[in-house]
C-alpha cells in the first residue's frame, strides 16, 4: 500500500517552478497570475 | 512578435529583401522562448492557484494559443527560407500573386488576436466561419501556378517555392481560425471546433 510519505512532490507541487525559477514572481493571487499569462500571450502574438 | 514575423517574411519576398528574411529566421528562437514562458506561467498558475471556471479555461486554452502562435512563426520561417531560395535564383516576376493571400491571412490573424485581447466571443465566432474566402483564394493561386508550371520549361523551381509560400499562408488562416475557436471557448465555454460545415 502506498503511504503519503512515499510520494515525492512533483516539480511545482510545492510552488517551485518546473525550471527551478518562479514564473509568477510578483503575482500575489490568481487574478494577477491570469493577467500575467494574458500579457505574455499578447506579447508573443 | 509573431504577426511581425509573418509581415517581415512576406515583405522580404515581395521586395527582394534578404535582410528581412534572415531576421525572421534568426528571431524564431525568441518566439520559442515565449512559447516556453507561456507554458511555464500557465503550469505554475494551475499548481499554485487551482483555477476553476472561466479562469481555468483561460489558463488551459492559453497554452493552445501559444502553440498556434509558435506554429504561425514556423510558417513565417518557411516563407523566409523559400523567399531566400527564390532570391538566390534571381527573383521571380510572379511573387506579387501571393500578396492578396497574405493580406487575407494576416487580416484573419489580426481579427483573432483582437478578439482574444478584447475578450470578444461574438467576433471570434464570426471569424471561425470565415475561412472559406482564404481557401478559395489559395485554390485559385495554386491552380494558376500549376498551369504556369505545365507551360514553363525553365525557372520552375521559383514557382515551386512560391507554391510552398502560398501553402504556408493558407495554414496561417487555419491557425487564425483555431485561435478564434479558442477565444470562443474561453469566453463562452462553448467548444465550436469541428462543428462548422466545410
Amino acid at each position: 500500500m502506498i503511504q503519503d510519505t512515499d510520494i515525492t512532490p512533483a516539480p511545482g507541487g510545492d510552488g517551485e517552478s518546473l525550471s527551478g525559477t518562479t514564473a509568477l514572481a510578483g503575482c500575489e493571487d490568481l487574478s494577477a497570475a491570469v493577467d500575467a499569462l494574458r500579457t505574455e500571450v499578447v506579447s508573443m502574438a | 512578435m509573431v504577426r511581425q514575423q509573418l509581415e517581415k517574411s512576406v515583405q522580404g519576398l515581395l521586395h527582394d529583401n534578404l535582410d528581412l528574411c534572415n531576421g525572421v529566421i534568426a528571431d524564431d528562437e525568441l518566439v520559442d522562448q515565449y512559447d516556453k514562458s507561456v507554458n511555464e506561467i500557465a503550469m505554475e498558475t494551475l499548481v499554485q492557484y487551482h483555477p476553476v471556471g472561466d479562469e481555468l479555461r483561460l489558463v488551459v486554452t492559453s497554452i493552445n494559443i501559444a502553440r498556434s502562435l509558435e506554429r504561425l512563426a514556423d510558417h513565417a520561417v518557411t516563407i523566409a527560407r523559400r523567399s531566400r531560395k527564390i532570391m538566390k535564383k534571381g527573383g521571380l516576376d510572379e511573387v506579387g500573386l501571393i500578396e492578396p493571400l497574405f493580406t487575407m491571412a494576416v487580416g484573419q490573424l489580426m481579427e483573432a488576436l483582437s478578439a482574444y485581447v478584447d475578450r470578444d466571443a461574438e467576433r471570434a465566432g464570426w471569424l471561425a466561419g470565415r475561412d472559406r474566402d482564404l481557401d478559395k483564394a489559395y485554390k485559385k493561386i495554386t491552380k494558376g501556378l500549376s498551369k504556369m508550371l505545365e507551360l514553363r520549361h525553365e525557372g520552375c523551381a521559383g514557382l515551386v517555392h512560391l507554391l510552398f509560400v502560398a501553402r504556408a499562408l493558407e495554414r496561417v488562416g487555419d491557425l487564425a481560425v483555431s485561435i478564434a475557436e479558442d477565444v470562443v471557448y474561453i469566453e463562452s465555454a462553448e467548444d465550436i471546433r469541428h462543428s462548422l460545415a466545410s
